[in-house]
Parts: C-alpha cells; sequence; structure tokens
C-alpha cells in the first residue's frame, strides 16, 4: 500500500509498469467507482490513494466482493457506506486495504510479560500452593496462532514452573472461516517463520511445507465464532484473567469501543489483564484500567 | 527490536494507516491517542522517532513535545508534527517548543516515510 495524495487527481487512472490489465481474474472495478471508493477513505482516514493504485483496491477488495457474493464494486461502496452490516464489514475494509497478518509468536514483548510477570502474580493471588485454574482470553484468534501460542508457553515454561496450574485458552474471532483453520490447528512456513525451533520440533508435526499442531497443544483451546459487539454474546464471557485484544478496537467507532472495552472489563477477574494491539489505546475509552509499563509493551490492569 | 517510533494522533484510522505503512517498512510502531497517552507509554520503549499530531484530547502536540524536549533524554530526540492546522502561527508554535519537521493534512504515506527517512533508517 502506499497511496499518495494529490490536490487535482486526474480522472484517467492507469496501471503501473509491469501490471498488465486483464490478466486477473476478479472483478473490475470502474473508474467512476474507484474515484468514490478513493473519496471513502480518504474521508475516513485522510489518506488518499494515487490513480495508479486502483489496481491493489480492486485485487484486495475483490476478494471480499467474492466472500459477500456480490456482483459489483458499487455494490460494495453502498454497503460499506449505508448498509446494515456496515459495522462488521468495516474490519475487513481495513484488512483489505491494510496489512493484516498473524503468526506464532508475534507480539513477544507481551508473551514476556505474560509469562515472566502476569502469570506468576495470577498464581500467587489465586490459591497459594493449591490447584487452580488459568484462563485466557484471545479475543480476536484469527486461525489461531495467537491462542496455540499462549498453550505452549504454559505447556513449555509454566506448567513446569506451576505444576497444580491448570490452563484454558478460549479463541474467538468475527470470522467463521478463521475460526475452522483455527480448530483444524494446520499452517503453512509464512505463520510459523518466527517461532523458536525448540517449540517448532517439540509441539509441531512437520512435512512438506505443512505444520500441524500436537494434540497435547490443541486440546488446551478451544475456538468459537464471536461478534465482540454481541451483548448477549460477551455476557457469556466471565471469568478470564488474562485477554488479549489486540488489532480489534481500531475498527469500533468512539461509542461501540466504550461498549466493547467495558464487556472485556466485566470479562475479566479483578486483577485480570488485558493486552491491546500497539496501535492502539484505552485513553479516552475506559478509565477503569490501569495502565502498567513492561519492557516494549504495556498491559491494563482491572483494578 | 530495530528502530521503534511513536505515533500519536486521536484518529484511530490515521494511527492505523500510519502503522501499518511504516511497518512495512521495516519499523516498529508504537501509538498513543493523545499527549497523556504517549507520556504514560515512554517508559516502555526507547523511541528513535515521534510523529504527532497536535489537536488532541486531554494533552496536544505542543505540550506533548514541550514535556519531551523538557527530559535531557528526548533532547536530540526526531520529532514530526503531522497536523492539518496549516496557519504560520501553528507552525512557529511547532517549531518554537522544538519539532523537527511539520507536515500537514492531508497527507500521504510517501511522504511521511520520506520525512522519516530524513532522520532514521530501518536498517540501522
Amino acid at each position: 500500500m502506499s497511496p499518495d495524495i494529490r490536490q487535482n487527481p486526474s480522472p484517467s487512472l492507469v496501471r503501473p509498469p509491469g501490471i498488465i490489465t486483464g490478466l486477473s481474474s476478479g472483478p473490475k472495478m470502474t473508474d467512476a467507482v474507484y474515484l468514490e471508493i478513493r473519496a471513502f477513505i480518504y474521508q475516513l482516514t485522510g489518506i488518499y490513494f494515487q490513480d495508479s493504485k486502483k489496481y491493489l483496491l480492486e485485487g484486495r477488495l475483490g476478494k471480499r466482493l467474492q466472500i459477500l457474493g456480490m456482483k459489483d464494486f458499487g455494490e460494495y461502496l453502498q454497503m460499506i457506506r449505508y448498509g446494515t452490516g456496515r459495522q462488521e464489514e468495516m474490519h475487513s475494509f481495513y484488512d483489505a486495504i491494510t496489512i493484516n497478518e498473524t503468526f506464532f509468536f508475534r507480539n513477544e514483548p507481551q508473551f514476556e510479560a505474560f509469562e515472566k510477570t502476569l502469570v506468576p502474580e495470577i498464581v500467587a493471588a489465586k490459591r497459594p500452593g493449591g490447584r487452580s485454574k488459568l484462563r485466557v482470553w484471545s479475543a480476536a484468534s484469527s486461525s489461531g496462532e495467537e491462542g496455540y501460542t499462549l498453550s505452549m508457553i504454559y505447556l513449555e515454561r509454566l506448567k513446569p514452573k506451576f505444576p497444580l496450574l491448570d490452563f484454558e485458552v478460549v479463541g474467538t474471532d468475527i470470522s467463521p472461516s478463521v475460526v475452522e483453520t483455527a480448530r483444524k490447528g494446520i499452517y503453512r512456513e509464512y505463520s510459523v517463520r518466527n517461532m523458536p525451533k525448540l517449540y517448532l520440533n517439540k509441539y509441531f508435526d512437520c512435512g512438506e511445507g505443512r505444520f500441524e499442531v500436537h494434540e497435547d497443544v490443541r486440546r488446551l483451546a478451544r475456538f468459537d465464532h464471536m461478534n465482540l459487539f454481541d451483548q448477549r454474546a460477551m455476557r457469556q464471557m466471565m471469568g478470564f484473567d488474562i485477554i488479549f485484544c489486540a488489532n480489534v478496537l481500531i475498527y469500533f467507532d468512539n461509542k461501540s469501543k466504550i461498549q466493547v472495552v467495558s464487556n472485556l472489563y466485566d470479562s475479566l477477574n479483578k486483577g485480570g489483564y488485558l493486552f491491546i494491539g500497539y496501535a492502539e489505546s484505552l485513553h479516552g475509552i475506559s478509565s477503569a484500567f490501569k495502565l502498567l509499563n513492561f519492557p516494549k509493551t504495556v498491559a491494563y490492569r482491572k483494578e | 527490536m530495530g528502530k521503534v517510533i511513536l505515533v500519536v494522533d486521536d484518529s484511530a484510522t490515521v494511527r492505523k494507516f500510519v502503522s501499518a505503512s511504516l511497518t512495512m517498512q521495516g519499523f516498529n510502531v508504537i501509538a498513543a491517542c493523545d499527549g497523556m497517552d504517549a507520556l504514560e507509554k515512554l517508559p516502555s520503549w526507547t523511541f528513535d522517532l515521534v510523529i504527532t499530531d497536535l489537536n488532541m484530547p486531554n494533552m496536544d502536540g505542543f505540550e506533548l513535545i514541550r514535556s519531551l524536549r523538557g527530559n535531557p533524554q528526548y533532547k536530540e530526540l526526531p520529532i514530526i508534527i503531522l497536523s492539518s492546522l496549516d496557519d504560520s502561527t501553528s507552525i512557529q508554535t511547532g517549531k518554537g517548543v522544538g519539532a523537527s519537521s511539520y507536515l500537514m493534512k492531508p497527507f500521504s504515506l510517501e511522504k511521511i516515510q520520506y520525512e522519516v527517512s530524513k532522520y532514521i533508517s530501518w536498517a540501522d
């Protein structure tokens, strides 16, 4: 993505050298609709896509059209402007025009704080010396990498230290298709590229570019389809010690954000922690949490 | 961890887009939604550059820059203002409090990338 600003954009939209028209099998975007979508993005973000970036939006949003069963980009534009599913689609819309990637051991500083500080503190407060259970929620679990990373950290680092500590991670995501992927627990090389070798060898069956999570890791995690904006569903999510909710709040407007964060707050036990994305903030959204600084990350504690 | 950039803006979408753009260039980006939030996050990272909006609730960009420049640790830190305020008073005030550059909104991501590259490179 590299949009450019021009005060007086030319109406003639061109492809950059090397991009050949007509080879892509996806739906085609008319110049008129491109100008409208570009204006819509500009209005939302202050960022302007230059003429030569039409192919980029066409390719990325074209996938959304296919998923939604829409015939043209005009229909899609109507939907993200005025449609009833607007709020939910904005998530995918932003994903389509920015980079969204997930992989094992992403946001390592959060996992470090989780393992070295938060869990020992929570365990000490729960039942010193007795059996207890740590419940973690991966609230935007995508295809499951974060949930399984947490399960592996439990098996490798926490269980030996706290043998009486049981563990459960619940992963939820708004997209049913990624929940299915998470349940299968089979990944490509891209997802495991950041994973320490020790974990890869110990917790995966590897073969021909295919990496399958072991059963002992999988049974600690369960994945469900859920919309964080659904009040009824949110009320079922209770008693968590730590919530990971990265890169979700950014898609909600302020009013909705306040509601979602308030629900996340209710889902946490007292003294529990919330992690959000590095490009996100709770400032002005909730004063109920206390921000705590850790090396290369921050966490929010329910006081 | 590589070079770390702090992006301060009360618009979530601007934070998201600027972050995505700089992340693609190999930088690590931390975002804050106003000056106060930025100051609270400072202890967790060593920042190599700051990009800040001016008009923000709680603590505006001018006050954030003043506060950073008041700390010897951040005297040399490159600070880029990214604001829709285009009047000469704001630009003068920005320079006066110690901003290194002043960029106007609307902006292009390429312009930001270029401005950032004047001060730091991800490969350093």
